[in-house]
């Protein structure tokens, strides 16, 4: 194990990005079964309609205040509407108030459809669990590459007319989160499969530009077995093109084969994430087993993994 | 086989990313051409095989024709790029009969800061181009492939989203509660509140842009208000496409629930690589392989033995969510072979095997 290339894993505020369906929540959950084994408190934070960890944990259903999903690991959603009265609550300094602000219906309305609100919410709700001494280190799921980026776009958007304000010190506590090195990292989450690797690499580049953003790590999930060696991978080709054309057995070679391709393209992809991404790496195997043996699996390989 | 209502005009492909569903939105497409009509496909940019599938290099915001099987009747199939990046200027200066107006708002910092980066905006943009598209006397029938996750879902909202935002009582309460009017205290009062909320700066910004929005609001509301209904219209269908293992049945149940609960009509579920032809095949009798395999045949079995346990696994998925949504979905193969032109795009499509209650 190699402890440079493990520390960005160390840092109290780690935000996840990656294609949906990579499996970001599971790596996500896995990691934040490690830090609870290690006596930390970790919090996941998901963003947005998706729920990923009751399931994958089997617990109860996770909803704005952070709930227990696993043993030491917890969990909450940031809703819009909550996420806007804690807002106004901080403003205001009167809950009874920010909920009157909050159920006015024209407010409301104004709120929830004019741009940037929503965003904002959410930042402010990031931030305010970062500095709950209750929590860490804290583990966002950026719902998609484009929310991801939006988010820490958002800053830079705003900078631009908010001078003063509220909302200016909002945006000036999430950048100053975001840009901390100590406190927070950026890590992406991809499979080997040639849709989401040229996506990930694209969203590679576009946040190294950002030089204000903190890369971590890379984490290659589902890399499919190997079934065969170099020897047989060519005994399954010959027969398939040649002796073995119409018999009953063609079947049989050819699902051989569909795994067998299946790994090759994982290997090209592995390579090209390889050439492409200067980042600390680490891979999981596929595994049959349902999210929450999975779960558990992906912590084992965490502990002993080695980091390219 | 997997068809559309015979009065559908408009299609959306929703769900989450990786799954095919352009594939997906392109092989619908060509079906429904094949039958006869004239379809239009807008997609996110495929990816090369389904381009070369099409025999396109690539696709444009114009749309391309896309040659179809010399056999055909009738039928035509274009496709374009769903544009969800460009046109929130276009959208302004197509709403104002007046360009000097519409520049001031193009100028407006807070029309600026957040036209171009904010999903909503695109969001927006591109169900103008799906609508009109969808009033284009050229097509019977559009097929769109949403953006994946979180913005398929977006995307449907931006119009109900909008027509809020432009509610003639929202925008007059807040626009008349910045003048200083002893009548209207209680937007006053809101108002107050808002600037303690937001800031000074930015309450003026917006002030200022819904001022300058105001000529424009009842073009741009009456428009929003046309896509919202367009999109509840019976002759609107909904696709939803999802991968069939733990992740994607997950995420194939949000989304229904999504759309359902917006009032579109879900006409299909689709599970894109949920079994491998081959397996049903290699399944019947036992097979006596010849000496040249004879050292490989326990590797053999193993891997069939684990790609078939990968098929039940996903078919059982799949049966668990029609039984809880009370609804029938499609099962649709995995492309051992890429697929090599639009023959083989339809003879793909057309192995979906129905599953659930209604099969």
């Amino acid at each position: 194990v190699h402890a440079p290339t493990r520390e960005p894993l160390t840092r109290p505020i780690q935000f996840f990005t990656g294609k949906g369906g990579v499996g970001k929540s599971t790596v996500l959950g896995a990691l934040a079964t490690v830090a609870a084994r290690a006596g930390k408190r970790p919090l996941i934070v998901e963003l947005g309609i998706h729920t990923s960890s009751s399931r994958l944990f089997r617990g109860p259903s996770v909803g704005y205040e952070p709930a227990e999903v696993a043993p030491g690991v917890h969990a909450t959603r940031v809703l819009f509407e909550p996420a806007l009265v804690d807002y106004i609550t901080s403003r205001l300094k009167l809950r009874p108030i920010a909920n009157l602000v909050a159920k006015n219906n024209s407010l409301r309305r104004l709120f929830m459809a004019a741009p940037g609100v929503d965003e904002i919410v959410t930042l402010h709700r990031v931030a305010q669990l970062a500095a709950d001494e209750r929590w860490g280190p804290i583990l966002v799921d950026l719902e998609s590459t484009g929310h991801a980026l939006m988010f820490f776009d958002l800053p830079g958007v705003l900078e631009v007319f908010l001078k003063d304000g509220p909302l200016r010190q909002v945006l000036d506590s999430a950048t100053a989160l975001v840009r901390d090195e100590q406190r927070c990292a950026v890590h992406i989450v991809t499979v080997p499969e040639p849709l989401a690797v040229n996506e990930t690499i694209q969203l590679y580049r576009r946040l190294r530009e950002r030089k204000d953003l903190h890369l971590g790590c890379l984490f290659i999930n589902r890399i499919p077995r190997v079934w065969l060696d170099e020897g047989e991978q060519q005994l399954v080709k010959a027969e398939l093109d040649g002796a073995s054309a119409g018999q009953p057995w063609v079947p049989d070679l050819a699902l051989a084969d569909y795994l067998v391709q299946r790994r090759k393209t994982a290997d090209k992809c592995l390579r090209g994430l390889r050439r492409d991404i200067d980042l600390p790496t680490m891979t999981f195997d596929a595994h049959d087993e349902d999210s929450f043996a999975t779960i558990e699996l992906l912590s084992e390989a965490i502990q002993r993994a080695e980091v390219w | 086989v997997i068809e559309l209502p015979d009065d559908c005009r408009l299609a959306f492909c929703v769900g989450v990313g990786g799954v095919g569903k352009t594939t997906f939105a392109a092989a619908l497409g060509l079906r429904e051409a094949l039958g006869g009509k004239s379809v239009l496909v807008l997609t996110a940019d495929p990816a090369r095989r389904l381009a070369d599938a099409l025999g396109i290099d690539g696709l444009r915001d114009v749309p391309s024709d896309i040659p179809l099987p010399s056999h055909v009747q009738g039928g035509e199939l274009h496709a374009a790029m769903l544009e969800t990046k460009a046109s929130a200027d276009e959208i302004i200066r197509r709403a104002a009969d007046d360009q000097a107006r519409a520049q001031r708002v193009l100028d407006n910092r807070i029309y600026q800061a957040f036209s171009n980066t904010l999903a909503r905006s695109h969001a927006y943009a591109a169900m103008e181009r799906v609508h009109e598209a969808v009033h284009d006397p050229r097509y019977d029938l559009v097929v769109v492939d949403t953006p994946p996750a979180q913005s398929s879902i977006e995307i449907l909202d931006a119009p109900a989203r909008l027509v809020r935002f432009l509610d003639q009582r929202v925008v007059r309460w807040f626009l008349q509660a910045s003048d200083d009017s002893q009548t209207l205290r209680g937007g006053a009062i809101a108002q107050r509140l808002l600037r303690t909320v937001a800031g000074d700066s930015l309450v003026s910004a917006l002030t200022e842009f819904l001022t300058e929005m105001a000529f424009l609001r009842e073009g741009f509301a009456e428009r929003a208000r046309e896509v919202r209904d367009l999109m509840r219209s019976s002759s609107t269908s909904f696709v939803l496409v999802s991968s069939a293992d733990s992740v994607g049945i997950e995420a194939a149940r949000s989304v229904a629930a999504e759309v359902v609960g917006r009032d579109f009509e879900l006409a299909h579920v689709v599970f894109n690589r949920a079994f491998i032809p081959e397996i049903g095949r290699a399944d019947h009798a036992p097979v006596s392989y010849p000496d040249s395999l004879a050292a490989l045949v326990p590797k053999l079995e193993r891997m069939r033995a684990s790609l078939i346990q990968e098929e039940e696994q996903k078919h059982s998925n799949i049966v668990t969510f029609c039984a809880e949504q009370g609804m029938r979905a499609w099962s649709l193969p995995e492309a051992t072979r890429p697929l090599g032109d639009t023959s083989a795009l339809a003879a793909w499509i057309d192995q979906g095997r129905p599953v659930g209650p209604l099969a």
